[in-house]
Formats: C-alpha cells, structure tokens, sequence
C-alpha cells in the first residue's frame, strides 16, 4: 500500500466497506450458542423462586460445614480412605502409563502403517468415551466392590488419553535423529529406541504425571458407586445429614490434592524444562536435575509413608 | 552397570535361596561376595576396609532380617513392615558410607540409606501383590501355612533391587535408576494397598463367563422394544418419566453457557496482569483452588443434599466444575498475553474496564472459544454420571438398576453413553479444528 492510497483512506474517500461475511458468521455463532442454551434451560424445569431461594439453601450447607470436625477418629476415619483414593490414582495411572507407551508407538502415523494407526486410536478414542465411574459400575460385577475395581476403571480410561496425548506427542518429534539411525543401518526398533524415545519421554512422562493428578480427582468420586476411596466416606455422612463430617472429608480432600497438584505442577516443569527452581529444597541439596528429582521424590515419599503409618499404628488395636 | 546391578541382585536372591531363614549369616555373605563382584565388574575401586564394611553391613542385616520374619506372618500389618525395614539400617548406613568415601555428596549418601530403610519396609507388601506371600488370616480353611524360601526370595530381590540400585548409582552416579527402582517399589506398595494380586485378578477374569446378570447387555430393555433401529425411544423401562439422556444434554449445555460466562470475570481477576488490586486476585485464586480441587460428583452430591435432588442440583454442580476449569485455564492465557496494549490503553488515559475490554479480550478470545468447546466435551462426560448422586440426567436411571444389581441393563445404558460421547466429541473436535 503507497502512501496516497493510504492518505485517501485516511481521508475517507477510498474508505473499504466493512465486509459482511464476518458479521454473519458472528450471528450464526451467536444463535448457535442461545438457541441450544435456551431450549435446555427451558427443558431443566428450575422456577424462579427455586432459583432465588437457592443461595440460601447452599449457604445453609456451607455454614454447617464450618468447622469441619477434626477431631483424631473422623481424622482416622477418612484420612485412610482419601490414601486409598491415592493409591488408587497411583496404580491406575501407572497401569495406563505402562499399557499405553507401547501402544502410542502403534498409534503414531509416522512410526507405524496407516491402517494399524488408524485402528488403535479409534480404539483410544472409544476407551476414553466412557466415563471412569461408568466403567467403574460396569466392572464391579466382576472384580467385586473395593479399591480394585477403581484401580482397574481408572487405569482403562487413562490408557485412552494417555495413549492419544502420547501419540501426538511420537507425531510431533524431529525427524532427524531417526533418518540418522536409519542411515547408519538402525533397525526399527533401534530407531524407535534411540530416535524417538530421548526425544519424547520428557514430555510423555509429564503427562503420566499431568494425568496423576487428574486420576487423583477421579478416584476420590468413584467411592460413590463403590469402587473405593473418599467418595463412599462423602455420601454416607450426607446421608447421616452429617455436615461437620461431610466438612472434614472435603477438607482432607481440599488438602491432599493440592499438595499433590503443587508437587506434580513442580516437577512436570521440571521434566519438561530440565532447568531448577530456586527453591528451599533445591536450595539445600544442589545437585544435578535428575539427582534431585531423585532426592525430592524419595523425600515425599518417605514423609508420606511415615505419617501414614503412623495414624494407621494409631488406628490399629493393639 | 545394569550388568552389575543383575548380578548383585542375583546374589541376594542366590543367598535367600540357599541360606533360609535360619542361616542369616549365610545369606549375607553370598549377598556382600555378589555385592563385591558387581563393584568390581563396574570398575569401582574399594579399598578393604570399604569390603569389610559392607559384607559386616550386609551380614547384620540379613540376620536381623531373618529374625524379624523366621515364618509366615499372622497379617502383614504396618508394625511387622517397620520391623522389616529397620533390619535394612545396618547395610543402609554401610552403603551410605561408601558412597560418601566414593565422593557422593551427602544428600545421595543419605539417599542411599534412607532407600534401603524403604526398600525394606516396602517389600513384603510387594511379596503379597505379586502373590507369593499370603498370611495365616488371609488363608483359607484346611490350607496349611506354606512359607518357604520363594517367598523369601521374591522379599529379598524387592529389597535388594531397590536397595542395591539406590548405592550403585550413588556410587557410580547414575541417579536414574534409583529414580525407577523407587516408583516401581511405590508403585508395588500401592498395589497391594488397593488389593492388587495378580493371582486374584486371573481368577476374576476367568470367572466373567458364571456371572449371572452380566452378558448380554440388555439393549432391548434400555431403547425400548420395537423398531428401535428407527427413532429409539430411550425411555429406560419408564415411558411417563422425563427422557433421561435429553436431560442430561441439556444439563450439560446449560452448565457449560453459564460456567464459561460466570469464568470470564473469575479468569480476569486471577491474572497479575489484569487484576484490579493485590486482594481481589488473591481472594480470587484461592477460591480458583478450592472449587477445582473439589470433583465434580462432590459438588453435585453437596448441591443435591442442599438445594434437593434433580436436574437443578446436577447443574449446579457441573456449572462450578465448568467454571473452575475455564477460569484455570483462561487465566494462565491472560498470564501469557502481550501487556503492550493494555499499558498503551492505560496510558491513553482509558479506565481499568474498557482497557482490559478492548486490550486484553480479544487477545484471548480465541483461546477461550477453543477451551469452552473443550470444556463442552467435559462437561457432557460429567452430565452422565451426576445422577449416580441424584443429580439428575441417566445417571439416575444407572443409579436405580445398580441397586437391583441388574448389571446387563448397565451395561447396555453405558454403551449407549459411550456412543452418545463419541459422536459429540467427534462434533466438537470437528468444530475446534473449523473455529480455531
């Protein structure tokens, strides 16, 4: 654009029309998003002194949840039970991390045919449309009522995502390193093994922790249909109309997941960057990336284990 | 050095194997010779007193080891795991010191310590998930307590793999493999936590074929009898009832409209760059945390025993859920987006609103039509079991026939679901990919 176009525009003489297409296309957005949303909430039957007399309601709730009871046996009564939510998203997404690694690899367009790639993510894609608590009741007829059959709900739906998010990642690698495997005669698998998986495993392994900590919300709701964890220890107290109860499970929750979210959030970015964090612990030890990584794990893990087995000695009869 | 780690291993289970229970001492030596072999095969040099220190290490502990479980355990109950565990202090506190003499720094050496200690503590609930360790009470009637050296054995490799793993690589700093050894033993722990053997789980699968009410699922019973190829009824056995899976659609559009509008201003003020003073943004986050950390099937199960049950409870519920989601996600966009427009807004003496409005918005709008669609599909996912809670929608219809344990019909509705998710997935991936 010369300088005199660009003066008569500013003058207004050649000023451009504003184009249509953009404005109808806001429009069919628009009523594409209203129409839907009215035709629902009209369908919810929620009248309006239901509504209005709804922040009352949950404030009543709320005000008898303060102060959660935190007394030593409801303490000892449910912090097992979120542990076993733990356990549950642990194992789970351990299981899913392990069945899905090889199977990303097949699901890869770049590693594997186009058939066999096309095969294993629409068998990701119908895995993971299903629910973990629906698979959770799905599955309790057979592996009975308990922790394990949430284990088993929870890792099956995570080998769907995990699986997807792990191919993507197999897609989006550098091509370099595995033409120079191939160039110097590399089999498949030793292009596999050193072409592509040095370059992917940081990443993937971020989202098996990305997914731990959404496991972890999973599995605290899969008490519900029996399936272990937290959620049975919730809906028992509703039902007891125990509020001050019901206050403490949410509490412990509250806590839990966010000293897990906090910790996974650190050390994904660690992976995923390889560069530290000044930080207390960092701080303290000083030594190399993997080294702390090593050093903090065990660190969590140990005080973990400790304080869990010190209220489970309490707990225990002697 | 995963070569000499093999065959360390190997001598500890060698060890267990020939010297059982009662010859702890035995045990030990073959271990610290297999110990010593593996130093030597990975060209680490130690000196004799370092030889000595370590055999007397591991012959302390494989004694007090043999002490501590001379027979099959009654139950395998905290106490008797701690137990276990301090029997591995000796050769822990001998490796940590060699690997300080060997130049490690002190948090590895301590690492090492602390990895056998664990190593230890964790080991004979690995046994029990791998099946090879059952205690008296979990044994049934007639069977005779079977303790021999397999069971041994398999506690003795978890320890030492772990343990062992823990000090080469402290030794020869290659901290990875102590990384892998302790998820690994974590994750056995674990296992067994959540009831995990593998023996178990085999008879379980094998059993799906006696189940009674289990297969075929019962498709006729959940879209209605009749031409159900052409226009099902889903009426779920109760023709006169509200359609179920219509409900739970429009709980979920319903959640997601109000959740990502009510997210917007939430969003805006828990970003640094957009929020209106230090208070609002802190307030702003913490509550941010609190109703994401907070599932989805909770809510509903606190909206559900505070405004009743129904459909408006369940979208209460997956409104917050929605909410808390979008407002995560849209404020770290905000965090990422350019601060030039807004200072220049700012500077040309706009207000805070209309700044943030005209600067920052269209920034990430984009973004934010991507995350809602995303959050569509969650939400529709969270719809279908919010009813298990009475929240309203099929799950309620799930909830009913999981009382009368009439699993085949379960089944089917959760095959209906899962179609019912994967066609809108499909539409909404469809979508992102037009729109973004």
């Amino acid at each position: 654009m010369n300088l005199e176009t660009h003066e008569a525009m500013a003058s207004g003489a050649l000023r451009p029309k504003q184009p249509r297409g953009p404005r109808i296309f806001r429009w069919v957005i628009g009523i594409a998003i209203v129409v839907p949303f009215l035709w629902s909430a009209a369908g919810l039957n929620v009248s309006i002194d239901r509504l209005l007399s709804a922040p009352a309601d949950i404030w009543n709730i709320v005000h008898r949840m303060f102060p959660p009871d935190l007394s030593p046996e409801t303490v000892q009564r449910a912090l097992p039970k979120v542990m076993e939510s733990l356990f549950i998203a642990w194992v789970g997404t351990m299981m899913a991390a392990v069945i899905s690694l090889p199977l990303s690899f097949v699901a890869a367009r770049n590693v594997s045919s186009r058939t066999t790639s096309a095969i294993v993510r629409q068998l990701f894609i119908i895995i993971r449309s299903v629910p973990e608590v629906l698979l959770a009741m799905v599955l309790i007829p057979v592996t009975g009522l308990g922790a394990w059959t949430g284990t088993l709900a929870i890792g099956l739906h995570s080998v769907g995502t995990l699986g997807k998010l792990s191919s993507e990642v197999v897609e989006g690698i550098d091509p370099g390193p595995v033409e120079a495997v191939a160039g110097v005669g590399g089999t498949k698998l030793a292009q596999i093994r050193f072409g592509i998986v040095p370059q992917v495993m940081p990443t993937i392994m971020a989202y098996w922790l990305y997914r731990f900590e959404i496991n972890i919300r999973a599995s605290a709701v899969l008490g519900v249909v029996g399936a272990g964890g937290i959620g049975l220890e919730l809906v028992n107290q509703l039902a007891f109309n125990n509020y001050a109860r019901v206050g403490t499970v949410l509490f412990l929750t509250i806590v839990v997941v966010l000293v897990i979210d906090t910790i996974s959030a650190k050390l994904r970015r660690r992976i995923i960057t390889g560069q530290r964090e000044p930080g207390p612990v960092a701080m303290f030890i000083g030594a190399g990336r993997i080294q702390r990584l090593a050093m903090i794990t065990f660190a969590v893990l140990a005080t973990w284990f400790i304080v869990f087995m010190l209220i489970q000695m309490q707990s225990t009869p002697a | 050095m995963a070569l000499a780690l093999v065959v360390a291993t190997t001598a500890l289970f060698v060890g267990s194997l020939f010297g059982f229970v009662a010859y702890g001492i035995v045990w030990g030596l073959i271990a610290a010779a297999g110990l010593l072999l593996a130093l030597r095969m990975g060209r680490v040099e130690t000196d004799l007193t370092e030889r000595v220190v370590l055999a007397a290490g591991f012959v302390a502990s494989t004694v007090a080891a043999t002490r501590v479980l001379p027979d099959t355990p009654e139950t395998i109950d905290v106490l008797l795991c701690l137990q276990f565990a301090a029997a591995w202090i000796p050769v822990g506190i001998a490796c940590a010191w060699v690997a300080r003499r060997h130049g490690a720094r002190l948090a590895s050496s301590m690492n090492t310590a602390l990895v056998w200690i664990l190593g230890g503590a964790f080991a004979i609930p690995a046994a029990q998930t791998l099946g090879v360790l059952r205690p008296i009470d979990s044994l049934r009637r007639g069977l005779e307590p079977e303790f021999g050296r397999g069971d041994y054995a398999i506690i003795a490799l978890v320890v030492s793999a772990v343990g062992l793993a823990a000090f080469l690589a402290a030794v020869t700093r290659l901290p990875g493999l102590a990384t892998g050894s302790a998820v690994i033993l974590f994750t056995a722990f674990a296992g067994a936590s959540v009831g995990f053997t593998i023996p178990g789980l085999i008879a379980k699968i094998a059993n799906i074929v006696n189940l009674p009410n289990f297969w075929p699922p019962d498709f006729g019973w959940a879209i209605g009898e009749g031409s159900w190829w052409w226009l099902p009824s889903w009426e779920f056995g109760a023709p006169l009832r509200a359609n179920p899976i219509i409900e739970t659609l429009r709980i979920g559009i319903t959640a997601t409209v109000v959740g990502c509008l009510v997210a917007l201003p939430v969003a805006f003020m828990a970003s640094t760059l957009t929020s209106p003073n230090k208070t609002t943004y802190l307030v702003d986050k913490a509550f941010m945390n609190v109703t994401r950390t907070i599932p989805d099937l909770f809510w509903a199960a606190i909206f559900v025993a505070s405004v009743g049950g129904g459909a408006f409870a369940g979208t209460l519920a997956l409104t917050i859920f929605c909410m808390a989601i979008m407002a995560k996600l849209l404020s770290e966009t905000i965090d990422a987006a350019s601060p030039g427009p807004l200072e220049a807004a700012k500077a040309a003496g706009s207000r805070h609103f209309p700044a943030i409005r005209t600067a920052v918005l269209p920034q990430v709008l984009p973004n934010y039509v991507a995350y809602s669609l995303y959050i569509f599909e969650l939400s529709i996912r969270a719809s279908f079991v919010i009813g298990l809670v009475g929240g309203g929608g099929i799950g309620r219809v799930l909830e009913a026939q999981r009382v009368f344990y009439k699993f085949d019909r379960i089944l089917a509705i959760v095959i209906v679901i899962g179609i019912v998710v994967f066609i809108l997935e499909q539409v909404s991936v469809a979508l992102r990919r037009r729109l973004v």
